[in-house]
């Protein structure tokens, strides 16, 4: 499979919705997407130039959302139809498993299982562009915060609580990685950050986090994180 | 609510347990006399006096007589029966009349042969025995005594041996307790024995009914019918009633004389709280919790005085000094009462229990037979108000000094649980004994009155199942147990009060709930037995089963994932089971779990 595959999970996992107009909605809608996935994790693989091998054929990725209904959509999708087209080729299921959540507290620390995004805009030549912006930037923070209650008070109608928020990541473990993302016949680059990172805030806000994402573009394999 | 109030009788508990306890002493005395029910009492209770003044003192004087009597001297039914009918079919103009009337010609007549027993026993036993007697009969007396002596002291030096086959013992003389032994020995069962030994014994025999007579046509003459018994032999004639829980008051007293007897009883029954320095205050006479008013020095309760009780219980001595009446004596743990608030369920539980009594040898027992009858009582009577305050008292021993309580326990069902036990369709379905070990049985009704959860008994009775230990086949009991677990430990909340307005929907929701859940988790029951194959079934049954003991939710769903990832169409009908009960519910997903593994056992 070739290294850039976030586009092909995604469609995956829109392809296996059983609920075609939730399904609909997701893909249709402009805001938030409501979920994330990881990477895949590939036990036996062998890395090559302009692709990965799985030598067994086998592979895994996890994925996560708030929407119960999407969760228990995507599972009796996979059931109803453990055979999905992947790539040229096709796969089949092997079974699908929930994971048992953390107890969500005041203080956690995670490490992410899909690089985060978070971007900012900037004007350039007095055009407002998108920029991806890396943790040694404080836009990287206060943008993922934002990010984050805008993500909680549109899934839930509304946020009551304290938006303070802080994220401390441990700086040896930043990782940067460069996505490709086809889109419309030309293809964007992003630039993402794998880390670990402790967290601070109002614990609904941070098992959100979990749930969702942190960060921007999670339906598209960015920003899931597991305690650490 | 069903509760309404019942009397015009004004025959109902007041709702301290002390004196309830005797209002039940009181009707149980009266059954135990007349044959007659609450009901019946409570319908006599409209003409009061004839209640209080009237039936009262004969039941309790003859019940008196009939705890020490000998089959000689209890009080025959007939004298009983023609006592009751003359009283309820004759006219009265008083409460004193009535007393009157049952004093002189009913409770002397039942005491007579007590009494003559008794004197009959001071003359042959006691030292001084003849020279207590009036003089008209002193002579008689010491004449037959003269022979009787004789006919003793020949029969014991020489027949020995078949003395101790009547008599049941060797000695070298007769004891008291010998006298109802030497009278029933009828002239068919002398046969056997040599002639000597009949001749002198028959003998023996009629010095007693001679001595006998002679008492009996005293007291016919003396007090039967009369108003009063003559002065100087007020003593002479006293009744010989005793009972150890009221020694010291007024007319078990050994120093109170017949007259004082009669008057004693009358001032209980009417209640002279002004006249009589014993009945202003309720104290240790009556019961050793109460305080002492001589040395307060056992002070349990407030000093109570009489005055104050007396508009609170019109008749509160009558029932005061039937207390002891209301308790039952049951093997290894003394004397034992039911109490609630409500006369009707107190009566009827304590009833069942005396039936019973045979039958119950421990508590366990007990509370088994008190929760049937509470139920079956609290589905006739639906005075599931009542509930709520039960106990069961328990007294070592009913003797004077040593009133001592063993336990008082409570025994409360909740507004909730009565109204789970009220529905038929539940209560039939949970009335069922489940096997949990090799020969332990769990009664589900009695576990959930007594606020246990039901979810382990299920899952001890499925390791049963599941290993084959069993011949129980039933499901629906079970799925109903965790239908109700489902609902009764869900949502409580801790809090002290609750809003009284929101008791009483909640009340009839949670009956409502638990046939929704039941239908729910039966629904997914019979899905997995019907649609798993049996094989795979058998197979997973005790994997899930132990996943389910150590509370691990994610791999209980994750193993089940597993297999229907293979039964599509088991998956369709179970995922939304599998999502909302299970996977989403923090608080009782263990029991709708528990209710999934009845399918896997299969069965119906």
């Amino acid at each position: 499979m070739p290294y850039n595959y976030n586009h092909v999970v995604s469609a995956i996992i829109y392809r296996r919705i059983a609920d075609l107009d939730l399904a609909s909605q997701l893909h249709g809608g402009k805001g938030f997407k409501f979920f994330t996935f990881s990477q895949l994790n590939i036990p036996r693989r062998k890395a090559f130039k302009n692709f990965l091998l799985s030598e067994d054929g086998r592979f895994y990725f996890f994925i996560s959302s708030p929407n119960v209904e999407l969760i228990k959509s995507l599972v009796e999708g996979f059931i109803d139809k453990p055979e999905i087209d992947f790539l040229r080729g096709r796969v089949n299921v092997e079974y699908v498993e929930f994971l048992k959540p953390p107890e969500f507290q005041r203080n956690m620390k995670f490490r992410t299982l899909s690089p985060i995004i978070v971007k900012t805009v900037k004007e350039e030549d007095g055009v407002l562009r998108q920029w991806d912006v890396n943790p040694n930037d404080l836009k990287f923070y206060e943008n993922l915060q934002k990010n984050l209650v805008r993500k909680y008070s549109e899934f839930h109608g509304g946020y009551d609580g304290d938006e303070y928020l802080r994220v401390i990541p441990y700086q040896r473990s930043i990782k940067r990685k460069r996505i490709m993302i086809p889109k419309e016949d030309a293809e964007t680059y992003h630039r993402a950050y794998h880390m670990k990172f402790r967290v601070e805030g109002d614990p609904r806000l941070i098992e959100f986090g979990y749930d969702c994402g942190f960060g921007e573009k999670n339906s598209m394999g960015f920003g899931m994180v597991v305690p650490s | 609510m069903n509760f309404e109030f019942k009397e015009e009788s004004g025959l109902e508990f007041t709702g301290n347990w002390f004196i309830d306890s005797g209002v039940l002493g009181f009707v149980r005395l009266l059954e135990d006399i007349y044959g007659i029910e609450l009901q019946e009492i409570r319908e006599i209770a409209r003409r009061k006096e004839i209640l209080y003044f009237g039936l009262f003192p004969f039941a309790y004087i003859c019940s008196e007589i009939n705890r020490k009597a000998t089959a000689h001297s209890r009080v025959p039914k007939d004298l009983i029966n023609e006592f009751r009918f003359e009283l309820l079919n004759s006219d009265w103009e008083s409460g004193e009349e009535i007393f009157e009337f049952t004093w002189n010609n009913y409770v002397t007549r039942a005491a007579m042969k007590v009494w003559v027993e008794r004197k009959l026993e001071s003359v042959l036993f006691k030292k001084n025995g003849v020279d207590e007697l009036p003089s008209d009969l002193k002579d008689s007396v010491t004449s037959i005594k003269k022979d009787a002596d004789e006919l003793e002291k020949k029969l014991v030096e020489k027949h020995a041996d078949d003395l101790n086959k009547i008599l049941g013992h060797r000695s070298k003389r007769f004891k008291s307790d010998d006298i109802a032994k030497i009278l029933s020995v009828t002239d068919d069962d002398l046969r056997e024995f040599p002639e000597d030994l009949s001749y002198s014994f028959k003998e023996y025999r009629d010095c007693l009914l001679n001595l006998m007579g002679l008492f009996e046509e005293k007291w016919k003459r003396d007090v039967v019918g009369k108003e009063r018994v003559p002065e100087a032999l007020d003593l002479f004639y006293r009744l010989p009633i005793d009972n150890k829980f009221y020694k010291n008051f007024l007319f078990f007293q050994y120093s109170a004389a017949h007259q004082k007897q009669k008057e004693s009883l009358l001032d209980i029954i009417s209640f002279r709280v002004e006249d009589l320095e014993v009945l202003k205050k309720v104290d240790k006479t009556i019961n050793k919790f109460l305080t002492s008013y001589k040395k307060a020095e056992n002070t349990y309760y407030a000093p109570l005085t009489s005055r104050h009780l007396k508009s609170f219980s019109e008749y509160l001595f009558v029932y005061l000094i039937s207390f002891d009446r209301a308790f039952e004596f049951f093997n290894r743990m003394g004397y034992v009462l039911f109490y609630s608030n409500d006369l009707d369920i107190t009566y009827r539980v304590n009833r069942k229990l005396r039936i019973r009594k045979s039958k119950i040898e421990d508590q366990s027992v007990l509370l088994r037979v008190t929760w049937q009858e509470i139920i079956d009582s609290l589905i006739e009577l639906k005075s599931e108000w009542a509930l709520e305050n039960m106990y069961i008292i328990k007294y070592r021993d009913v003797n004077s000094q040593t009133q001592r309580f063993v336990d008082v326990e409570y025994i409360g069902i909740s507004k909730m649980h009565a109204a789970i036990l009220l529905d038929d369709v539940i209560r039939e379905n949970i009335n069922h004994t489940l096997q949990v070990g090799k020969s332990e049985y769990v009664w589900l009704l009695e576990h959930l009155i007594q606020n246990k959860p039901l979810k382990p008994v299920v899952m001890r009775h499925l390791v049963m199942r599941a290993s084959g230990r069993t011949g129980q086949m039933s499901i629906k009991p079970l799925i109903y147990a965790l239908a109700i677990d489902s609902e009764v430990f869900s949502g409580l909340k801790a809090c002290v009060f609750e809003d009284p307005l929101e008791i009483s929907p909640r009340m009839e929701e949670v009956v409502f709930r638990i046939k929704e859940a039941y239908g729910e988790m039966n629904t997914a029951r019979r899905n997995v037995t019907e649609l798993i194959p049996r094989g795979t079934r058998e197979n997973t049954l005790n994997h899930l089963m132990s996943i389910l003991r150590r509370n691990n939710r994610y791999l209980f769903v994750n193993t089940l994932l597993k297999i229907l990832m293979q039964e599509n169409e088991a998956f369709h009908r179970l995922k939304n089971y599998l999502f909302n009960r299970i996977l989403q519910n923090d608080e009782t997903w263990d029991i709708y779990a528990a209710a999934l593994l009845t399918g896997f056992l299969g069965g119906r």
